[in-house]
């Protein structure tokens, strides 16, 4: 069989182009080029060679119109058995190529070149064509004559004239040698054989019948001729004899020969014309040529004309080759395909296959095209030399488009776009299912595992390493989940052999593994954030980074632009980090010799690491890299280089096999299966590399570890900031943020700002004091890993010159350092529980009043000096006795290792009824240590005296807000929910005068937050420690007049020293004695006032019937009135009468009573009669009984 | 000996939704892959026939060597392909309906994304158990299929789906006893599973 069969076919004369001496491959290829377009010689172009010698037999020969047509066969071809019955078959011509320069010796070419053409016995003209010659070649050559022509060195349009000419030379001497081969034939006969028939001695009767098979044989080659020197009226009446021969004698062969003969002479007549007419005769004519060439299969014949009607079939196929006749043409290859199996020579079947592949795929039918190539490779593939192996890989690599495994480098750039924009659609979020199929359309993994397969094995055959290297990786990619892990080490053995034969740095254009992911881009690390900066304000940050508490606000969800233009920014010069993740779902040890970010922009250098990955697992690795220029950078993907080739992984490929895999469509998920969790799809963010930014880098001075403190310490940490970039900070500004703001009590920007400018390199130095917040319950557990959450953190908002000197329009961005201060508060102290204590000591009655703080803190009264008043709080005085003193004890224990001391120190402030707060300071009342061993508790005493009021009144309602609470509660007018609100003011204010120190160790102190202890502990009883009573009773000895001169209570006090010589009484002695009542409000109080005394079993010994004490004066019901803040004395004697213990007790009961005594009583009705009581008064009287 | 069946669908994408080898020949690798390669070739001639076409059974579109590939298109442009090697239309075009409708049944499933893969084992089985039941049809040896005349051949194919024995009660009154005996070796003969095995 011959290739590229056409109906046309039989009028082409057959040219052997044959190299005669050395030329070179290419310089071969170059004039065979140029040979090639003179296919077609015009008949009017030849006549000036033409010389008619006989009366030609070709009689209606289109002198005008007619050409002749060349089929070049360079090399060659084999004489055919089957020339005789086909004369295009033979080859007529042959063409020697010389080149010049490499055959120096014209001598021995043209020997050789007669050598070479004697091997062809049909050949009618020879001419050998000599390229380049040089002078004395030319001058040699020009006297040989003979059949060499030389072509002196030209440019290459005068060459192919000059060929032009030659070839029109070579064409008149065929016509010639036809003429003279037709006339021959016609007049003498000719004896023409075929395989065909048989060489068996024939009877007598079949000598008759073969003679005239011969003439309607000799008619139809006559006809060929004709056809060939392109005279198609005179074939078709040749032809027309030998078929009507043909038909007589039952030459069934040379019959259907001479039909196909009659339609090529009748297309190459109508030439050009192609009307349903036409291709219905034609159609009809050859039906019925295949179906002789099939009547003249003889089975007993050794050779058989099946490659004829398989010929027959594909001009026809040919002829017929249009989409609108797609089903005749596929019947008709069918049909063709099925002669495969009776087709001997595997040549054949070879060519067969070839030309079904061919003209399938000009019917637009890619697979069926894909089809037969695949056959076609397997049958070069069952020759097993290398050739063929190159030719195998070949067309299958031909096949690869139909079957969706091409590789990457043949794919255009067109089809690349279209990709691009499914995966845009990708990176949208939303995506339509069927546009996911679509980029998976065509999965016969099957197949094209069969596929990659063949040309991997062929490739290896054919020596082609890259090829091979090529497809083992494609095929190990696409389809390792198919693959059993013998057979994915055999590829990952498959391509390192073949990157061996590579050489180094070799790139692929198909990617192998691992596969990669984006991870994700880490955004800045905190100390190199970048903030916009806003020049118009001072606080240029504002406003530019997000200000709310939220990471997420539902205010950016509707702003679609926001999420999708996600944008990074990246610095000239520093470096930046991408998390991507690797995984090697195959059975065998991954090692990735480099691995680094593709970047086309060509403004960042990446930094390669290698890494190996074990079977069937995944890592996710940082790779770094350095922005180099300003402008925006694009990473498609990582450049890898593994098993010795080097690729370019992209990134979106493997989005869209992850969402394939996600819809079912891809066999698997390289990362799942790898155990790795399912991951967002990253998209990559668009990122523009900006011009250089001062960095500042902060570290805590004296480590950078956590910082220990115990609850409620304080303590003066140094931070150290330095410039680490390349431009100076001009701005800076401090400030806080994150949880526990209140912990850092102070910090020093001046010292900052005082440095600036900060030069690069620079480094300042600052305090910051903080405070250890307390530890929730929560947090106590497991303080050590939640301390980032809860530790402030300072801001520091810092800046470089405003303008740069690239681009002087921008503002160059400022930055924000996060310092984190990392404390760590460890449990201290802890406080069990607060209590308020009441006490009551009786006091004794004496020459003198006990001294009551209200008293010294009377309106009019000095300040006191607080060292003798220490010397009170601390001492009880037994005179004094402690009516109405508190003490408010708070427990606290110790579960540390270390030892505590506290030291409770009270703020008092004499702010109480003065208008001038300004100057009053506060007195502080310090008590002295106590200390608290590890481990133990200890109660300590806060004696709450001095926070008593001096007067019970309603002016601190207007003037004072600390009062209010109490005013609330003496105003019926207030509502319940103010007052409350004021009491509550009230007590945080007298607790915030409590405060309680510790110390521990050299340097660890702070302070005991126990507000809410204490404020919980007084919340009942606020009103009697902070509010004095309306009344205040005491008792007082008088002695010759002492009372009158000595008012003075300070003098008082101090003439207490030697109160046991003052205070006896003598039995059976007048005693006069001075009740002593005071109004501390600022009304008049009208009251019933009463006296009695009690002996030591508690029964009055005033009154009744066993009275031991007589009395003078008036002791019971005694009716005063006694003016606002004023005393009022009442005299009267008593006369003991038996010496004991006694007590003294002044009660009364307030007439007219206004709110704020009702209050202070809590009376619950207005009719319910207020009652004063005093606090008793011991008196000893002495004397015998 | 007639032996060999592929059957495959594929989606509307040309994309394989489902695969498997209904032959009873012994399975080899290499024959498998031709299989589907000679199917997926056989998709070029399908894209043109389906149009011409109102029937969804497109009958027997391709062949290559002596396997011939069948095709019944949905209304949907899913394709039901099987490669086999004889000819039994009918037989063919029942299988074919039948597991239209198990198709169709995948389809109605909420969760079965429509294109992709089945992986239904309940619909492999099914499939694969109506190619044995029709396998017995369309595999029928030649020879055998030629001896026997074309009512009989109903019969005998009745019998062997439904397994039960029809054969008297359909044939009997119609046919000649000697035939009726001849036909009762014929499908004991059918029956006989080393025949196909």
């Amino acid at each position: 069989m011959e290739p590229e069969v056409s109906i046309e076919g039989s009028s082409m004369i057959q040219v052997a182009v044959i190299p005669i001496g050395t030329v070179p491959p290419n310089v071969l290829r170059d004039y065979y080029s140029m040979l090639l377009p003179l296919h077609t010689i015009p008949l009017s172009a030849i006549s000036s060679f033409y010389t008619e010698h006989q009366k030609s037999p070709f009689a209606h020969q289109p002198w005008d119109s007619g050409t002749l047509r060349f089929k070049f066969v360079l090399g060659g071809a084999t004489p055919s058995p089957w020339e005789d019955f086909q004369s295009h078959r033979k080859t007529l011509a042959v063409i020697g190529i010389v080149h010049c320069p490499s055959s120096p010796d014209l001598n021995a070419v043209v020997d050789q070149f007669a050598n070479s053409y004697k091997s062809n016995p049909s050949s009618l003209v020879e001419r050998c064509f000599a390229f380049y010659p040089n002078d004395s070649q030319l001058e040699e050559g020009s006297k040989r004559g003979g059949n060499l022509r030389l072509f002196p060195p030209a440019d290459r349009a005068t060459l192919e004239f000059h060929l032009n000419t030659m070839m029109q030379e070579v064409a008149a001497s065929l016509l010639m040698e036809f003429e003279k081969w037709v006339l021959q034939a016609e007049s003498s006969g000719t004896i023409l054989k075929t395989p065909l028939d048989s060489q068996a001695s024939l009877s007598s009767e079949e000598v008759i019948k073969a003679k005239k098979r011969r003439l309607g044989r000799a008619q139809k080659t006559i006809g060929d001729y004709c056809l060939l020197a392109g005279s198609p009226v005179d074939a078709n009446a040749h032809y027309s004899t030998a078929l009507e021969l043909g038909r007589l004698t039952g030459d069934y062969f040379w019959y259907a020969g001479a039909l196909e003969g009659s339609v090529c002479a009748l297309l190459i007549d109508r030439r050009g014309q192609k009307d349903s007419a036409l291709e219905d005769e034609v159609r009809y004519r050859y039906n019925s040529v295949i179906l002789n060439y099939k009547k003249s299969q003889d089975n007993t014949q050794r050779v058989s004309p099946i490659t004829f009607e398989l010929e027959a079939t594909l001009k026809l196929a040919r002829f017929l080759c249009r989409r609108e006749l797609a089903k005749e043409v596929v019947e008709l290859l069918t049909t063709a395909a099925d002669g495969a199996k009776s087709l001997i020579d595997a040549s054949d079947r070879l060519i067969l296959y070839i030309e079904i592949a061919r003209l399938y795929g000009s019917l637009g039918y890619q697979r069926k095209a894909a089809f037969f190539s695949r056959q076609v490779a397997q049958l070069y593939l069952q020759q097993e030399n290398r050739l063929a192996a190159i030719s195998a890989m070949q067309v299958l690599a031909m096949t690869t488009k139909a079957y969706h495994v091409q590789s990457k480098s043949s794919i255009s750039d067109h089809s690349l776009h279209n990709k691009g924009i499914g995966s845009d659609k990708a990176d949208g979020g939303k995506i339509h299912h069927q546009s996911v199929v679509s980029l998976f359309e065509s999965q016969w993994s099957t197949i094209q595992m069969v596929v990659l397969r063949e040309i991997l094995l062929s490739a290896v055959r054919a020596g082609d390493p890259l090829t091979a290297w090529s497809a083992a990786a494609r095929l190990l990619r696409s389809y390792y989940p198919l693959i059993t892990p013998a057979g994915q080490n055999g590829l990952a053995n498959a391509l390192s052999n073949s990157s061996e034969r590579l050489p180094p740095g070799t790139r692929c254009a198909d990617p192998a593994l691992p596969f990669i992911r984006v991870h994700s881009f880490p955004v800045h690390q905190r100390q190199m954030d970048i903030v916009k900066r806003n020049p118009a304000r001072e606080d240029w940050w504002v406003g530019s980074a997000p200000s709310g508490p939220f990471i997420y606000t539902p205010f950016s969800k509707g702003d679609t632009n926001n999420i999708k233009k996600q944008e990074l920014v990246w610095i000239v010069g520093e470096p930046i980090q991408v998390l991507v993740e690797l995984a090697n779902p195959c059975g065998f040890d991954l090692r990735v010799d480099s691995i680094y970010l593709s970047v086309h922009s060509g403004n960042f250098d990446a930094f390669p690491v290698s890494i190996s990955l074990l079977p069937n697992s995944s890592k996710v690795i940082t790779l770094s890299g350095i922005p180099t220029s300003v402008g925006p950078v694009t990473i498609p993907g990582c450049i890898v280089h593994c098993f010795g080739v080097i690729t370019e992984h992209l990134f979106r490929e493997v989005d869209n096999l992850l969402l394939g895999a996600a819809q079912g469509l891809v066999l698997s998920d390289p990362f799942r299966c790898c155990g790795s969790p399912k991951l967002k799809n990253v998209s990559v963010p668009s990122i523009s590399v900006v011009p250089p930014l001062p960095l500042l880098i902060s570290h805590v001075v004296g480590g950078d570890g956590a910082i220990i403190l115990y609850e409620g310490e304080i303590r003066d940490v140094w931070i150290s900031l330095a410039n680490a970039g390349t431009v100076p900070i001009e701005q800076a500004h401090i400030s806080l943020s994150g949880k526990n703001q209140d912990s850092v009590i102070s910090y020093s920007s001046e010292t900052l700002k005082s440095r600036l400018p900060l030069k690069p390199g620079a480094e300042v130095t600052f305090p910051v004091t903080l405070r250890a917040w307390q530890v929730s319950v929560a947090d106590a557990d497991n303080t050590r890993h939640s301390k980032d959450g809860s530790c402030p953190s300072l801001l520091i908002h810092y800046a470089g010159p405003l303008k740069t000197s690239e681009d002087p329009n921008a503002v160059s961005p400022g930055r924000r350092l996060v310092v984190p201060l990392q404390i760590c508060v460890l449990q201290g102290l802890s406080f069990v529980k607060a209590q308020l204590l009441s006490m009551e000591f009786p006091a004794h009655v004496s020459e003198s009043l006990p001294k009551f703080d209200d008293v010294s803190n009377s309106p009019t009264g000095e300040h006191v000096n607080s060292e003798s008043k220490i010397d009170r709080l601390v001492k009880i005085d037994p005179f004094r006795g402690s009516w109405g003193l508190r003490f408010l004890e708070l427990e606290l224990s110790n579960p540390t290792d270390v030892v505590f001391e506290i030291n409770v120190s009270v703020k008092l402030e004499n702010s109480n009824e003065d208008n001038h707060l300004a100057d009053q300071d506060a007195t502080e009342y310090g008590y002295p240590k106590t200390r608290i061993d590890r481990d133990c508790s200890a109660r300590v005493l806060v004696p709450l005296e001095h926070f008593k009021l001096p007067v019970l009144d309603d002016s601190f309602l207007t003037k004072d807000t600390q009062t209010d609470g109490v005013g609330g509660g003496r105003t019926a007018s207030f509502s319940e929910k103010s007052s409350k609100a004021e009491l509550n003011a009230c007590i945080r204010n007298l607790v915030s005068r409590i405060k309680v120190h510790w110390h521990s160790g050299r340097n660890s102190s702070g302070e005991l937050n126990i507000k809410d202890a204490i404020q919980a502990a007084l919340q009942t009883s606020i009103m009697d420690v902070l509010l004095p009573d309306p009344l205040t009773f005491g008792f007082r000895l008088v002695r010759d007049g002492v009372e009158s001169n000595n008012p003075d209570p300070v003098k008082e006090s101090v003439l207490l020293e030697s109160p046991a010589s003052k205070s006896s009484v003598l039995a059976h002695e007048m005693t006069p004695m001075v009740a002593v009542v005071r109004n501390n409000t600022k009304d008049m109080i009208k009251m019933n006032l009463n006296i009695t005394c009690r002996d030591v079993a508690g029964e009055n010994c005033v009154d009744g019937t066993k009275s031991t004490v007589l009395w003078t004066g008036v002791l019971s019901d005694i009716t005063i009135e006694i003016p606002p803040l004023q005393q009022i004395n009442h005299s009267f004697c008593l006369h003991f009468l038996v010496p004991g213990e006694y007590t003294l007790l002044a009660a009364a009961v307030i007439d007219d009573a206004n709110d704020i005594l009702r209050a202070r009583a809590k009376a619950t009705s207005a009719a319910e009669p207020i009652f004063c009581r005093g606090p008793p008064y011991h008196l000893r009287v002495l004397g015998n009984a | 000996m007639a032996t060999t069946a592929c059957f495959i669908i594929v989606s509307r994408n040309d994309i394989p939704i489902y695969e498997a080898e209904v032959g009873v020949a012994a399975k080899r690798e290499d024959a498998a892959q031709l299989h589907q390669f000679i199917l997926h070739a056989a998709l070029d001639v399908v894209q043109d026939l389906a149009w011409t076409t109102s029937a969804m059974y497109l009958k027997s579109v391709d062949r290559f060597n002596e396997l011939v590939v069948s095709v019944y298109v949905t209304a949907g442009h899913t394709r039901l392909m099987l490669l086999h090697d004889s000819r039994n239309d009918d037989g063919i075009k029942s299988f074919f309906q039948e597991v239209h409708e198990l198709y169709i049944k995948t389809l109605l499933n909420p969760l079965y994304l429509p294109g992709s893969r089945i992986t239904s084992s309940h619909f492999d089985t099914k499939v694969r158990a109506l190619a044995r039941n029709f396998g017995k049809l369309f595999l029928l040896p030649r020879d055998l299929t030629a001896m026997v005349d074309f009512p009989l051949s109903i019969v005998l194919c009745t019998r062997v789906i439904s397994r039960r024995p029809c054969l008297e009660s359909y044939m009997l009154p119609k046919v000649v006893p000697l035939l009726v005996l001849q036909f009762v070796m014929l499908t004991d003969l059918v029956l006989d599973d080393q025949l196909f095995d």
